[in-house]
């Protein structure tokens, strides 16, 4: 468990091939994390989300980021990012922000020029529910 | 679903299946690596099925056993006796076949589906028992029932060809999954499966993203089983209501509907009702791994869906 907090970072091309890579590192970090296997496959599922919308929208030949960066009590922001051809957001009330901010504790978006960015965050879940 | 089911699905000995013989069904374990269990049932566990579901069996029934066997044996293949003779030891046999199917239930396959395909087996072992080898009928049937059940499992549980080693990991985390959640009242973590499996961290992972490659075929084939299910159909219509309240696209609502009621109502208790994976999966009576997948499955047609709208 040396160097978990460290950040992680990955850049791979913006096409739909590499998002299993993306979304497979990031559970792999959430093992690490000892997240449990609820947590770990929300978190499969949105980075699939967001990695699956940008790249979708992404200029020809560009990258897309990914910085993983554990934090204390176990938390994980995972960061995302590409440039893409609208320059924009996902409208807030569309499904995607639905399904993202019940997969995670946190969404937070950003827009820079054309590059479109969403951080998920998320922490270990110690619930005791039945 | 017990006389008539044994009529619709009644084969005569020759009319071309498959024709195994039942002593051939069960394979020899796996070596090394794998859990034992995966193998199902081991032959101790075949003598207490046994016991367990001929305990339950009043004298009369026996003897009405014996007696169905007799006739089978010495009634013309074909004839309306040996038929009503074949039908009713298959009725009388359904809750051996229950049993095992119960044996493979939280694998991911919904339980009436292999209820079916172990009474295929059941069917099969009526027309091969031979009254005159001495052995009991259910001794003889249970390998060729959970032959059939297993073989399910191999030639329609996976969408894509998954090496066995890996089918057999995922059942495996599918089972330690279950059992671990029920001790601790929660879902494990990666470390605790390797643990309790025996195996490293990086195998689990390995498996829990093979499973993702597991399909049940339940976007085309679950919506038949769940009209049967009155208290769940009533159910969805609350979520549903519920839909209505949700902010989204407009495009997002026919694709939701023409979801699978079963993949409708995952979304709903995951996305709106908030409710974990792991307990959608005790609610609607699936392991956690199958509703990760099936919950993975619906976002991505509904993203298709929406991805062609525009």
């Amino acid at each position: 468990m040396a160097d978990v907090n460290r950040p992680l970072r990955l850049t791979v091309p913006a096409s739909s091939a590499w998002v299993v890579l993306v979304r497979t590192t990031a559970v792999a970090v959430c093992a690490r994390l000892d997240y449990d296997v609820d947590t770990l496959e929300d978190v499969r599922l949105a980075v699939d989300e967001v990695a699956t919308l940008l790249v979708a929208d992404a200029v020809e030949g560009t990258d897309l980021s990914c910085e993983l960066q554990p934090g204390d009590d176990a938390s994980l922001s995972v960061s995302l990012s590409a440039r893409t051809r609208s320059a924009a957001l996902p409208p807030a009330d569309s499904f995607a922000w639905a399904v993202l901010s019940a997969l995670v504790d946190e969404v937070e978006t950003s827009v820079d020029g054309d590059r479109v960015g969403v951080v998920l965050r998320t922490s270990r879940r110690d619930r005791v529910e039945a | 679903m017990t006389a008539s089911m044994a009529e619709d699905q009644g084969t005569s000995p020759d009319d071309g299946r498959e024709d195994l013989e039942p002593a051939a069904i069960p394979e020899p374990r796996e070596a090394a690596g794998t859990e034992p269990d995966a193998e199902v049932l081991t032959p101790e566990e075949t003598a207490e099925v046994q016991a367990r579901t001929s305990s339950r069996w009043s004298e009369s029934d026996r003897a009405r056993e014996r007696e169905l066997l007799a006739t089978l044996a010495s009634s013309e293949p074909g004839s309306p006796q040996h038929a009503a003779a074949r039908d009713a030891l298959v009725t009388l046999h359904l809750p051996l076949v229950q049993f095992l199917a119960r044996r493979f239930r939280d694998r991911g396959e919904p339980l009436e589906d292999l209820v079916q395909v172990g009474t295929i087996g059941l069917i099969k072992a009526v027309d091969r028992f031979d009254i005159e080898r001495g052995v009991e009928f259910s001794t003889y049937a249970t390998p060729t029932v959970v032959g059939e059940i297993k073989r399910h499992f191999r030639d329609k549980g996976w969408a894509i060809r998954v090496p066995r080693r890996l089918q057999e990991l995922r059942i495996s985390i599918g089972q330690a999954t279950a059992t671990l959640a029920q001790s601790t009242g929660r879902s494990p973590t990666v470390a605790e499966l390797a643990t309790h499996l025996g195996l490293s961290e990086d195998e689990i992972l390995e498996g829990l993203e093979g499973a993702q490659a597991y399909s049940t075929a339940s976007l085309d084939a679950q919506v038949g089983g769940e009209d049967d299910a009155p208290n769940l159909a009533d159910r969805l219509g609350e979520d549903d209501a519920e839909l209505e309240n949700i902010e989204y696209r407009e495009s997002l609502k026919p694709l939701i509907a023409a979801l699978p009621a079963r993949e409708r109502r995952i979304l709903v208790l995951r996305f709106f009702h908030g409710m974990t994976q792991s307990q959608i999966a005790e609610e609607i009576g699936i392991s956690q791994m199958h509703v990760s997948r099936l919950l993975a499955k619906s976002l991505a047609v509904l993203r298709r869906g929406l991805t062609e709208d525009e």
